[in-house]
């Protein structure tokens, strides 16, 4: 096949995960992920939606590569991650970054905010100190961070706060895509859309493209150009967000709007 | 500091707790150190009674703890009825050849043990993990006891390291460098036994909080910014098991202490072993107590020097 000249390509990826019973020695296969093709068009918001279990943070590790798919391409601006050597993977990282839900563990406990920040740009060799601490107060400053915390741990800062502080580490490769895997889940309504805002804005300034990992439709549905649903490692259907919830096609994803807790009153706003 | 403060106060009770202890145990069990003597028909039972009276045996236990304590504090622990000296010193030369033993021992246990459990987990379920960790099993299984005996079965059959002892005859003799020489190749076999023998508990401890670290999203975010394996594993990774580990290190070093005890008889190294269980057999009260504090104080500084290390290693418990 010829490679690809989209932004982000997945092509045919799956994953298998084996465990074995502990007495028996009996194993048993778990398709994480089954044959799954995506594009990803570039300076897009795009959701992946799906119940637990359906594959989805299977997919984000495999495509930032921090698990490796049993079979498939991916093509990151035409070139296939999948086959690449550990150099040409270290410095394709920077390009794709990662963020988490559970911005607690996520970052290591001995380092205060401003060497999180600072890390990656240690290990890619970027700058010299002095530059990194400029662009480390840069970062906090975009992210809204009070730039005098810069010398606290972590485990001092709130949750919104740590979120912000993964995003500024994200961002301090300035790499093109970021994948958000649940990193909205854990926060509260006001956060959550404090930390959109936050989002949209550093996507358009510096024309990132989002993917987006959530159970969440109806907040997917809000925020992506395109939202893929995914049911047992499978894609089940891929659409633009307003078509999908008109007249969504498979039945899971029928399933998943119906489960949608929705307020009798006020469901009418809340769509629009 | 405070904190420091607080535990020596706890240490000093904790030591007037193990003396008191060791005197009412040292006083339920059958005998003294003169009751063997009654089978010698010379002495008779006036000499005997006239021998209990000089050392204060025939005293009650509480009137014999408080002059023990006045003797702890003019810096002589008690007397010893078989060496016919104050404890005190007769300790410290063992103590601290225990100390030359144990010291070098915990040291190179952790130096393997480290990048040895770093790897393992590293590489979990691969070759290498599989290599240490049936390795270590096999070193549970085998008493240090055998592997000692094995070593100088060895050394015997080859001639190549001292069988036993700490310095060889002439010893006095040799320079500095050769001093330091013929006691190193001296070492070697307790040293090593000892070592292997607290190597495996170590390496599991380092391969189990390492695997969990590994897991943590911070590992996998630091990975994707393409960190390279070295700077992931010692620089992330391990400073956050550390915790733990130093806790464990403390505890090390006191179980090292036990362990050397029984190693020390079988090598003839003249550390506190050898003396601890002459005083025990021979009921040298104040030896065997003297002996036991000591060890309880091992296992404090142990401890004390852990909690020292948390606090340098690690900044959240610094700020606090």
């Amino acid at each position: 096949m010829k490679p690809s000249q989209s932004f982000l390509e997945v092509r045919k990826l799956n994953k298998t995960y084996v465990q074995r019973r502990w007495f028996s020695g009996k194993r048993f296969q778990v398709k994480a992920l089954d044959n799954v093709s995506l594009t990803i068009p570039p300076g897009r918001t795009f959701a992946l939606v799906g119940e637990s279990g359906s594959g989805k943070s299977t997919l984000a590790k495999c495509l930032t590569m921090l698990e490796e798919p049993d079979s498939g391409e991916i093509y990151f601006e035409g070139s296939d991650l999948v086959v690449m050597n550990r150099q040409e993977l270290r410095r394709m990282r920077p390009q794709m970054q990662l963020i988490f839900q559970d911005a607690a563990t996520a970052f290591n406990p001995r380092f205060s905010a401003a060497e999180i920040i600072a890390e990656p740009l240690v290990i890619q060799r970027r700058g010299s100190a002095g530059e990194r601490r400029k662009r480390v107060l840069e970062l906090m400053e975009q992210t809204g961070l009070p730039v005098d915390a810069a010398g606290r741990p972590a485990s001092e800062f709130s949750g919104g706060q740590r979120q912000r502080l993964a995003i500024a580490r994200a961002l301090a490769l300035e790499p093109k895509c970021l994948v958000l895997d649940e990193a909205l889940s854990g926060l509260d309504l006001p956060i959550q859309l404090q930390i959109v805002y936050l989002l949209q804005e550093l996507q358009a300034r510096a024309s990132l493209t989002y993917l987006f990992i959530s159970h969440d439709l109806g907040l997917m549905a809000q925020i992506a150009d395109r939202v893929a649903v995914m049911h047992g490692g499978k894609i089940v259907e891929e659409r633009a967000p307003a078509d999908l919830f008109a007249k969504p096609q498979h039945a899971h994803t029928q399933a998943l709007l119906a489960a949608r807790p929705v307020l009798e009153n006020c469901s009418a706003a809340g769509d629009a | 500091m405070r904190f420091f403060l607080r535990r020596i106060v706890h240490a000093t009770f904790l030591l007037v707790g193990v003396s008191i202890l060791s005197f009412v145990l040292m006083e339920l069990a059958p005998g003294d150190f003169f009751a063997e003597m009654r089978l010698n028909p010379q002495l008779s039972a006036e000499t005997l009674a006239g021998l209990r009276q000089q050392y204060g045996l025939d005293q009650p236990l509480p009137v014999r703890y408080l002059h023990w304590v006045q003797s702890v504090a003019r810096g002589e622990f008690g007397f010893s009825f078989a060496y016919n000296t104050p404890v005190a010193p007769l300790l410290w030369s063992r103590a601290r050849n225990t100390l030359l033993l144990t010291a070098p021992a915990a040291l190179l246990a952790w130096l393997i043990a480290i990048p040895v459990g770093v790897q393992s987990a590293a590489r979990q379920g691969e070759w290498e993990d599989k290599i240490a960790s049936a390795g270590t099993t096999a070193l549970l299984a085998i008493p240090e006891l055998l592997l000692a005996l094995g070593f100088l079965l060895l050394s015997l059959r080859t001639g190549y390291l001292p069988a036993g002892g700490m310095i060889s005859i002439g010893f006095s003799e040799l320079s500095w460098w050769g001093k330091f020489q013929d006691i190193t190749a001296h070492l070697a076999i307790p040293v090593t036994v000892l070592t292997l023998g607290s190597l495996p508990i170590l390496v599991r401890h380092v391969r189990a909080t390492m695997l969990e670290v590994l897991q943590s999203p911070f590992i996998n975010a630091a990975r994707a910014h393409g960190i390279p394996r070295r700077r992931l594993l010692y620089r992330h990774a391990l400073p956050a098991a550390l915790n733990p580990l130093i806790s464990l290190f403390g505890f090390s070093i006191a179980g090292l202490l036990s362990a050397s005890l029984l190693v020390e008889i079988v090598v003839s190294w003249p550390g506190l072993g050898p003396l601890l269980l002459e005083a025990i057999l021979g009921r040298d009260l104040y030896v065997v107590i003297g002996a036991i504090l000591l060890s309880t104080m091992f296992l404090v500084g142990g401890t004390l020097i852990s909690d020292l290390l948390l606090f340098a290693a690690d900044p959240r418990i610094r700020t606090r």
